[in-house]
């Protein structure tokens, strides 16, 4: 049998050779062997081999989905969690008491492994988690505009980030836990403006 | 319903039913292992020699069953009192 050479024809066993991963193992090499067939068959009419090879992703998929549910056969093994004995724990203890040496450095081992990872996620949680240049900031989670004199619109604009911004290092602004109120019109900011934090 | 018909006519191979049917691989393909798990249609490969012979994969041939042809028959009466048009093949 003639293998039919060439980029289209070569991409398109590749594709059946990937759509063939979807399908389950028992069947798998039956449903390739099928394609090479089918796109033997496309080569030979001068069809678009790889248009029709795509077509073989969603046969995967069927074939996967109405495969039968076979019963697992004699002797086959399964998955089975691990269950909890006291024996385990038992005989655990009776090795470290039995090694001493080898329990303290796996003690020691653990402890220095958790302190440098403690260490680590502090030091890189301080670098990127930084806070709102806010009184608080830490506990500011949204801060938004609220016009008093104009209820209906409540719109903030960069111009109003700058100018939270420069309130934040300033002591007009005032913070309570559940509000961030300005005490006189700042830049951008409209008198009677008031942010929630 | 349209590959129900060409199974029924004697249409055998995945192709040939595409040709006959005018539907892509992606439709045609799902439709028969759909079929064949429901008992519609079942396959055979085909006797080993005739590809040798002609230097060529060997195919994977459909064919309709009993309960694909009352299936169809089903189809086709539904068809026929709704007055829809009948799948031609092409």
């Amino acid at each position: 049998m003639t293998r039919r050479g060439g980029a289209g024809p070569r991409l398109a066993r590749f594709i059946v050779a990937m759509a063939a991963r979807i399908v389950d193992a028992r069947r798998r090499s039956e449903w390739r062997r099928e394609w090479e067939a089918e796109l033997w068959v496309a080569s030979e009419r001068g069809r678009p081999v790889l248009r029709h090879a795509l077509g073989a992703f969603r046969h995967a998929f069927s074939v996967r989905r109405h495969a039968p549910i076979e019963a697992p056969a004699a002797g086959a093994r399964r998955f089975e969690p691990v269950r909890f004995s006291w024996l385990d724990v038992k005989l655990g203890l009776r090795m470290l008491a039995k090694y001493p040496g080898l329990s303290s450095v796996s003690v020691i081992g653990m402890s220095v492994a958790i302190a440098i990872g403690v260490a680590a996620f502090s030091i890189i949680a301080s670098m990127m988690e930084t806070t709102l240049p806010l009184p608080e900031g830490d506990r500011v989670v949204a801060l938004r505009n609220a016009i008093l004199t104009e209820p209906g619109r409540n719109r903030a604009s960069l111009r109003d980030l700058e100018a939270w911004r420069e309130l934040g290092s300033r002591p007009p602004l005032v913070a309570s836990p559940g509000r961030l109120g300005c005490t006189q019109p700042a830049r951008g900011v409209r008198p009677g403006t008031r942010a929630r934090a | 319903m349209a590959v129900l018909v060409a199974l029924a006519e004697g249409v055998s191979y995945g192709f040939d039913i595409m040709d006959a049917t005018g539907l892509p691989s992606g439709t045609v393909y799902p439709i028969l292992a759909r079929f064949e798990s429901r008992g519609l249609a079942e396959s055979d490969w085909e006797d080993p020699r005739v590809p040798r012979e002609e230097s060529r994969p060997a195919r994977k041939y459909y064919r309709i069953t009993a309960a694909g042809r009352s299936a169809l028959a089903a189809e086709l009466e539904r068809f026929r009192v709704r007055g829809l048009p009948l799948p031609r093949l092409t």
